[in-house]
């Protein structure tokens, strides 16, 4: 079952100075429940505002979206007890505490002390609860947001650039909470251009450039699409590993202290029968794994957004 | 609704605005009917005696209608001779310098202003920091439907506002009349209690309209600074051209209305060619004036906000 279908998705904004702009434009996008999902795009590609429209902040210009088994915006208010999100920063009250933002959210859902209390300490800010949130850092912010998403105890968590603006700890931190949450069997729905994090925790991920998707499915899936072609080879002598390779009639190149060599994975077993009939061992002999960011730039080639 | 209610109450209720204004209020009174009470003095008994003997002597001559040609009608809002003479001549009208109880009235409907541009910064301000601090997308997240969170806002706007227009009229009220009891003289003041009350009952009803303009010009700016950027242009610079420009529009300006409503005093239409009195409108229309204004902004700013993207 999905819980985010999105068809058709448009919208266009008109410029004060006249002319209008593009921010999505005939999106599709379906989110299967559980797990976490990537929705990757450079910025600018119409993921906020794609997160703007399932929200009902923002009006969709043409197509469809329904979340959680409800038409967006006409049943929102049904499904939105069971949605978390953060959209962007998280925007509370700088001059409230930590702990009162919370309150002040916690009674809009009918929520208790303890779950405020329950949210805090699942985000490590019991000890700053009572700080004004304009005395935290940027991390601590994102996961006062997270925890206002979580006091929902939601089944489906909208985050909306969670890693924006960390720093390596703060990164850790809020990708340890991400894959927690996803393992709790809630449908978690990042937005990133932090392409090398949302591969780290994501199980599917889709690929939006100019307000449209590219490519979505499994994480392994998208990378098998960017062409993992070749195989890596380590050897003791790779000198005399590279000679008897070109001998079989295998192409490679040096790629460190390692070879690339281009055959397919499946193929692997020419290598090492090519490799042991001269006396040579290997060390290591893996696929030549691609990144998403790789995948991306290959993918998104062609809407003059890659490299 | 419930829920949604007790959560604007409490974010109202966090709002250091609030009790800056409350503190600010406060001191201000006590330090100012302290300043008062200090510089006033008990009149004699010789003083009083001689308030009371013109006093009566003038409401002797308003009776036998020396104050009125024969053939001139009473003015609107006046049933009879009597009922005029009795509102119009007063025995505090003729002690000065003296802190009367039954000059308390006038003093709450004198400060009553500043009551209300408390009012409407407090409507501007509850709605409009949280255009600024960027937590409407927030609370939109969770109560997406609009006019419910616009309707909640709205009644939040209008106790705070009340709130605050009593706390203030009654703190005021509660001095003075301690003053009274060091100082002052409780003549002519048999009603006093009654008449507070009603004088304090109509502040607050006009705070209450005041802070929904400013609550609706906040929704329609999406900034404090906007919303009562909106209202002052309207109050001061459009109201008052108009005013110029064509004096019969009175009828529909928001500061005569609100000045009606609150002195309790109807206000006269007048011819600007023959300079006769054309009409009279009376509090009541007035404030009907001021509720069908507060009315039609709610109803743009609603549809403004449930219409226009969040970003």
């Amino acid at each position: 079952m999905a819980v985010i279908e999105v068809h058709g998705l448009r919208k266009t904004y008109r410029r004060l100075r006249g002319g209008v702009v593009m921010a999505v434009d005939g999106l599709d996008l379906e989110v299967p429940e559980g797990g976490v999902f990537g929705f990757l795009g450079p910025n600018g590609a119409g993921k906020t505002t794609t997160i703007r429209c399932l929200l009902g902040l923002v009006r969709a210009s043409d197509g469809s979206l329904r979340m959680l088994d409800a038409d967006v915006p006409r049943g929102l208010s049904r499904a939105i007890g069971d949605v978390g999100s953060i959209v962007e920063q998280p925007a509370l009250f700088p001059r409230f505490s930590g702990r009162r933002n919370l309150e002040i959210l916690a009674r809009l859902q009918g929520a208790k002390s303890a779950d405020v209390d329950r949210v805090l300490a699942r985000v490590a800010l019991t000890d700053r609860q009572k700080d004004v949130v304009k005395t935290y850092s940027l991390g601590m912010k994102q996961r006062l947001g997270i925890a206002a998403a979580l006091l929902k105890d939601p089944s489906l968590l909208i985050l909306d650039e969670p890693a924006n603006g960390l720093d390596p700890a703060g990164i850790v931190e809020v990708r340890e909470l991400i894959r927690s949450l996803g393992a709790e069997g809630r449908t978690v729905f990042i937005s990133s251009h932090i392409l090398s994090e949302v591969q780290q925790v994501a199980d599917r991920v889709a690929i939006i450039a100019r307000g449209r998707t590219i490519k979505a499915g499994a994480v392994d899936e998208v990378l098998a699409a960017g062409g993992a072609t070749g195989v890596v080879v380590r050897a003791a002598d790779l000198g005399a590993a590279e000679r008897a390779l070109r001998e079989a009639g295998l192409g490679s190149e040096r790629a460190g202290d390692a070879l690339r060599v281009a055959v397919p994975p499946e193929d692997a077993a020419s290598i090492t029968r090519a490799l042991a009939e001269r006396g040579i061992y290997l060390s290591e002999l893996r696929p030549d794994a691609v990144d998403l960011e790789t995948v991306f730039l290959e993918l998104t080639k062609d809407e003059g957004l890659g490299s | 609704m419930i829920r949604l209610l007790a959560s604007e109450l409490l974010r109202a209720r966090s709002r250091r605005l609030l009790w800056v204004a409350v503190v600010a209020i406060a001191l201000g009174i006590v330090v100012g009917m302290s300043i008062a009470v200090a510089n006033t003095d008990r009149p004699t008994q010789e003083q009083l005696d001689r308030a009371q003997r013109l006093y009566e002597r003038d409401l002797r001559q308003c009776l036998d209608g020396q104050w009125f040609p024969p053939d001139e009608p009473l003015p609107e809002g006046y049933t009879s001779l009597e009922e005029f003479c009795n509102d119009q001549v007063t025995p505090q009208s003729y002690l000065s310098g003296v802190m009367e109880l039954s000059q308390l009235p006038e003093l709450l409907r004198g400060t009553s202003t500043v009551v209300l541009l408390l009012a409407a910064l407090l409507g501007a301000s509850l709605v409009g920091a949280e255009w600024s601090a960027g937590s409407m997308a927030t609370v939109l997240a969770w109560e997406p439907r609009r006019i419910r969170l616009f309707a909640v806002r709205a009644a939040v706007v209008v106790v705070v506002a009340v709130a605050m227009a009593v706390f203030a009229s009654v703190l005021l009220g509660l001095t003075y009349r301690l003053g009274v009891s060091l100082k002052g003289v409780t003549t002519g003041a048999d009603d006093w209690l009654g008449q507070t009350g009603g004088v304090i009952g109509r502040i607050a009803v006009l705070a209450a309209i005041w802070s929904l303009f400013a609550y609706a010009t906040t929704m329609i700016a999406r900034s404090t600074a906007g919303g009562l950027g909106i209202l002052f242009v309207e109050l001061v610079v459009i109201e008052g051209f108009l005013r110029g420009l064509r004096p019969s529009i009175e009828r529909w300006v928001l500061v005569q209305n609100a000045t009606s409503w609150v002195s309790d005093q109807p206000f006269a239409i007048i011819n600007q060619q023959t300079r006769q009195v054309i009409s009279y409108v009376s509090p009541t229309a007035a404030l009907v004036t001021l509720l069908v204004y507060a009315g039609i902004g709610l109803v743009l700013a609603a549809a403004w906000f449930r219409t226009r993207d969040v970003t």
